[in-house]
């Protein structure tokens, strides 16, 4: 399975991996607005054939409140192509770019209360944690888990040289100018 | 003003009387004016109108940007530059005027152009930190330039120069390592692809280049490459894979043997997939075929992989599973499923929880030609919260032409108080609206399949409208090779297979529909039912709207309704035809099929010089394609119409065309009957061609020679048994069913068509195509009594592991 970083090209394909695999779906514009937003950070598995067969749609938050982090907007493997650690190479990519172009210091995401297999994925085999309950986020009702999952190694390895890992937390607000 | 507003809220008219009223009054409305035409697409009125403003204010910095943006969306790429010099002369002190004056001489190959400009922004800049996001996409911009100009060794020193300001070290090393190897340091190179594989072990491109360094003489030292990797990488996928597609013999089997070990012990469902790549490499599917074989007795007789192996060595249960499962692909793909299916059930005995297990019995049904689906339903209910098993039943029911229960499947995963197919259509949701059209077309639903592939073209015209808004965004945000990279994609966004597949359904229908007009009166009941649907389907998006989008985009562009009655009876069908096409010739030029349709539309149209256009085009991709063959026979044909066809074209257009026939046909006259015939004769065992061979001779010799096109075809049959015909099932599938429909050889008797069907019935006995009428009334009647059972059971087994 070829793990590479998606370009504009991509996208489409995508987008037809998404409306097979998960019940969230989104219009083209905002893959291209993620494409072209941090264009480092959107990663595709591809076999043999060219097919998409699982991809990880991640993002910078636009207002961090404190440290800078990375979201992952969305990830699926299509259902025949597990055990093969797909959707953790895709993450350990995503988090990598996150870290070296963008400095992240943690990476979020949400997932369904009731999704056994990816809590098992990201809290066992990524080392996530659950900062919170989200009650009613998803569209059909279901609560949602808000993850986390501080990117410390990650930093040590591709992480800038001179940076801090840990951000001083902000002193009172100064005026707006 | 008022007018503009108004557009926004919806009131289009009003908007436009108001407007037009200000234009009389007041001529620096234009501006207002193009708005509002740029809203309904009208972009050619736009632009004319922004120039129209920019007479009565030249420096209006609002005008100027609007027509920009119109300029590079339309590809207008001299005035892009003009326009955006107008900008920097009013703002220079603006960080995108100087990076879009830029991006302007880029768009349009003068790559000195752009560095210039921007190297004399950079003089003015100092980056806010060392380390600035957008600062440092900018610098990547430029290496990225200098790349494209062939500026190797510059883009390598300025790379270094400003390396302490580069956040993006992945790229930075993948042009490095490029950079280094096209200007021979290659030491330098492979150290820096080393570390790139080390970032990322599953990027197979990284590997062919670090052997395009390393240069191996052959499989042992190409060998020696992976085994050292192996061992700095023990986790990576990718080094155990690639020695597979290059090594053969002894070796082979031993690596090939280690792997599949490997794989079936972790319990890998797509193993077959991913091997299966080395099947057309002579030999290696025999081997594939005896290692997997010699596991699944030893693992029956004693728990391990062979007899040999130690006894600490005991596999689990479950490898067993796994081995049988490769088996069943196996057999399947080699079009033998009486084995495969006995394999698959010996699975599902074993553990009938596996999900899997069904969707692949499901699937080599499909392969054999039993479009039931059953079994893809008993998968999807084993595992009712994952879509995509649920897409896969979905998908093969609309292929088997069940639409009503295949918008029941969908609609459990699309929200909820839409009709399933119109929330897909709204989603883009390509791989729905392509074999939907495939299958209604099939059903001889003309204007359902019709509005299906209207649907993927306006999907892919509102893909090339969404760019519009980046143009200031990707300016803004320094995002720049990306920014370049999409607007070269939404060049050539229809080249897509999605689009090539919606375009060649479209086509042949509109082909069909011209050469078959649809009655205007006939098929009462299915107006009704259409016209029935589509207030349902209107009356649903009502109430959903009313519910949910109480705010909607009003302001959205928003395109007439397509009524699929409409479609079908269309008196155009031609230039609709032509709509779809031009895209594929403009963009696709290795697609032999892409000119072959060119050609089937052209003759439609009467086209001789086209017609010939798209021949020699062909010819030069493909010169031995089947389609192609009868693409030439059908021009031979007319131009041995001598009273016809060849004197009502002027004579340049005749004279034009005596001149090529040489180079087509080997003779300045052959006969077509001649080309053809030697054409079959050299299509000897191969089923495909031999078909498009007899078609062609029923066509120009017609109804006298039906025995002996049938005689052919029979005979074609039985001599395929032995050259691997049983993998031809949609080959011999679509023969008969043209056989029946009397598109082959025209109204064919019954005893003849009977046996046909039993002599293909013989080779593919699962296929329901072939079944007898009573036999096809049995199976019907069978899966109806499944049916209950399945679609209302909850699942009692939820668990898959």
């Amino acid at each position: 399975m070829n793990i590479r970083n998606a370009t504009p090209a991509d996208l489409m394909n995508m987008q037809d991996c998404n409306l097979q695999c998960l019940p969230e779906n989104y219009q083209m514009k905002y893959y291209l607005y993620h494409g072209l937003s941090w264009p480092q950070l959107s990663f595709v598995a591809e076999n043999l054939d060219g097919e998409i067969v699982g991809y990880v749609l991640a993002k910078m938050e636009e207002d961090p409140e404190d440290q800078p982090h990375g979201h992952i907007t969305s990830l699926a493997v299509k259902r025949n192509y597990r055990r093969l650690g797909i959707a953790q190479k895709l993450m350990d990519q995503a988090s990598r770019a996150m870290v070296e172009s963008f400095h992240a210091r943690y990476v979020s995401l949400h997932v369904r209360v009731s999704n056994r297999a990816a809590l098992q994925l990201y809290k066992k085999t990524l080392g996530f944690r659950i900062s919170e309950t989200e009650p009613k986020y998803y569209a059909d009702g279901e609560d949602a888990y808000a993850m986390k999952r501080m990117l410390r190694e990650f930093w040590d390895k591709f992480g800038p040289k001179g940076v801090d890992f840990d951000v001083k937390p902000a002193k009172a607000k100064a005026v707006e100018p | 003003m008022k007018g503009l507003i108004l557009s926004y809220m919806g009131k289009k008219d009003e908007a436009w009387e108001l407007v037009k009223r200000g234009l009389k009054n007041n001529l620096k409305s234009w501006h207002v004016f193009g708005l509002l035409q740029r809203a309904e697409r009208k972009y050619d009125e736009a632009m004319k109108a922004y120039k129209c403003a920019l007479r009565f204010e030249s420096d209006n910095m609002q005008i100027l940007r609007d027509l920009s943006l119109l300029q590079v969306q339309m590809r207008i790429l001299d005035g892009y530059r003009d326009t955006r010099y107008q900008l920097l002369l009013l703002r220079p002190q603006q960080k995108a005027s100087w990076i879009g004056y830029a991006m302007s001489f880029h768009l349009l190959g003068d790559y000195d152009g752009t560095l210039a400009i921007l190297k004399e922004y950079c003089k003015t800049q100092k980056p806010s930190s060392q380390y600035d996001y957008e600062h440092s996409e900018l610098l990547l911009y430029m290496v990225s330039v200098m790349l494209e100009a062939g500026q190797q060794q510059a883009a390598l020193d300025f790379l270094n120069e400003h390396d302490a300001n580069i956040m993006d070290r992945t790229y930075t090393k993948e042009v490095r390592a490029r950079l280094c190897s096209e200007l021979g340091r290659l030491s330098e190179s492979e150290t820096v692809m080393r570390e790139l594989i080390s970032v990322n072990p599953e990027n197979r491109a990284y590997y062919a280049q670090l052997e395009e360094l390393l240069k191996p003489s052959g499989p042992v030292e190409r060998m020696a490459i992976y085994a050292d990797l192996r061992k700095t990488h023990p986790r990576a996928a990718m080094p155990r894979r690639l020695p597979l597609d290059f090594l053969t013999g002894d070796e082979f089997v031993k690596e090939l043997d280690n792997y599949l070990r490997q794989s079936f012990h972790k319990g890998v469902p797509q193993l077959f997939r991913l091997v299966e790549g080395l099947y057309d490499q002579p030999g290696k599917a025999d081997v594939a075929l005896r290692l997997v074989e010699g596991y699944r007795s030893s693992l029956a007789d004693c728990g391990r992989f062979g007899e040999s192996d130690p006894a600490s060595s005991a596999e689990p249960p479950s490898t067993l599973v796994w081995v049988w499962y490769y088996l069943a692909q196996h057999y399947s793909k080699l079009g033998r499923p009486a084995e495969a299916l006995r394999v698959i059930d010996l699975a599902i005995e074993h553990t009938p929880t596996l999900t899997e297990l069904y969707s692949l019995k499901g699937q080599i049904y499909k392969d054999a030609g039993d479009m039931s689906c059953e079994y893809l339903k008993e998968a999807q209910s084993l595992d009712t919260a994952d879509r995509y098993v649920n897409s896969v039943c979905a998908r093969y029911l609309i292929q088997a032409g069940r639409m009503e229960e295949a918008e029941q499947f969908l609609g459990r995963f699309t929200r909820e108080g839409t009709i399933a197919g119109e929330h897909l259509a709204d989603m883009q949701c390509m791989w729905y609206l392509t074999e939907c059209a495939a299958s209604y077309k099939r059903l001889g639903q003309y204007g359902q399949a019709l509005k299906k592939c209207h649907e993927v073209e306006r999907h892919f015209n509102e893909m090339v409208e969404d760019q519009f808004d980046f143009h200031s965004y990707c300016l803004r945000k320094m995002t720049l090779r990306a920014y370049v990279s999409m607007l070269r994609l939404e060049d050539k966004l229809k080249a897509h297979p999605y689009y090539f597949t919606a375009a060649r359904l479209a086509i042949d229908t509109y082909l069909m529909l011209h050469r078959r007009p649809l009655d205007a009166l006939a098929d009462d009941s299915e107006r009704q039912k259409a016209e029935q649907e589509q207030a349902a389907r209107l009356a649903a998006r009502k109430a959903h709207n009313k519910e949910h989008d109480a705010d909607s985009d009003a302001n959205a562009f928003k395109e007439e309704a397509l009524d699929p009655e409409k479609l079908a009876r269309t008196d155009k069908p031609l230039d609709q035809a032509v709509t779809f096409l031009r895209p594929l010739l403009n963009l696709c030029p290795d697609s032999v099929e892409a000119q072959c349709l060119g050609f089937d539309v052209y003759r439609a149209r009467q086209r001789p010089l086209l017609m010939l256009r798209c021949l020699l085009k062909a010819k030069s991709i493909d010169a031995s394609h089947p389609w192609l063959h009868a693409c030439l026979v059908r021009f031979l044909a007319m131009t041995a119409d001598q009273q016809g066809a060849m004197a009502a074209m002027e004579p340049p257009v005749r004279a034009l065309i005596v001149q090529h026939l040489p180079s087509l046909f080997g003779s300045a006259s052959v006969a077509p009957k001649a080309f053809n015939d030697a054409f079959l004769a050299k299509s000897a065992g191969n089923f495909v061609n031999t078909c498009w061979g007899l078609r062609l001779k029923y066509e120009l010799e017609g109804s006298t020679s039906q025995s002996a096109c049938l005689a052919a075809l029979t005979a074609a049959l039985s001599a395929g048994s032995a050259a691997g015909i049983e993998r031809q099932l949609e080959a011999c599938s679509n023969a008969y069913i043209e056989l029946r429909s009397g598109d082959l050889f025209g109204t064919v008797d019954a005893d003849n068509l009977n046996r046909l069907r039993t002599q293909l019935h013989d080779l593919f006995p699962y296929a329901r195509e072939f079944f007898s009428p009573t036999d096809a009334a049995a199976a019907a009647a069978a899966v109806v009594k499944i049916q209950p059972q399945v679609l209302n059971g909850e699942t009692s087994n939820n668990g898959d592991e």
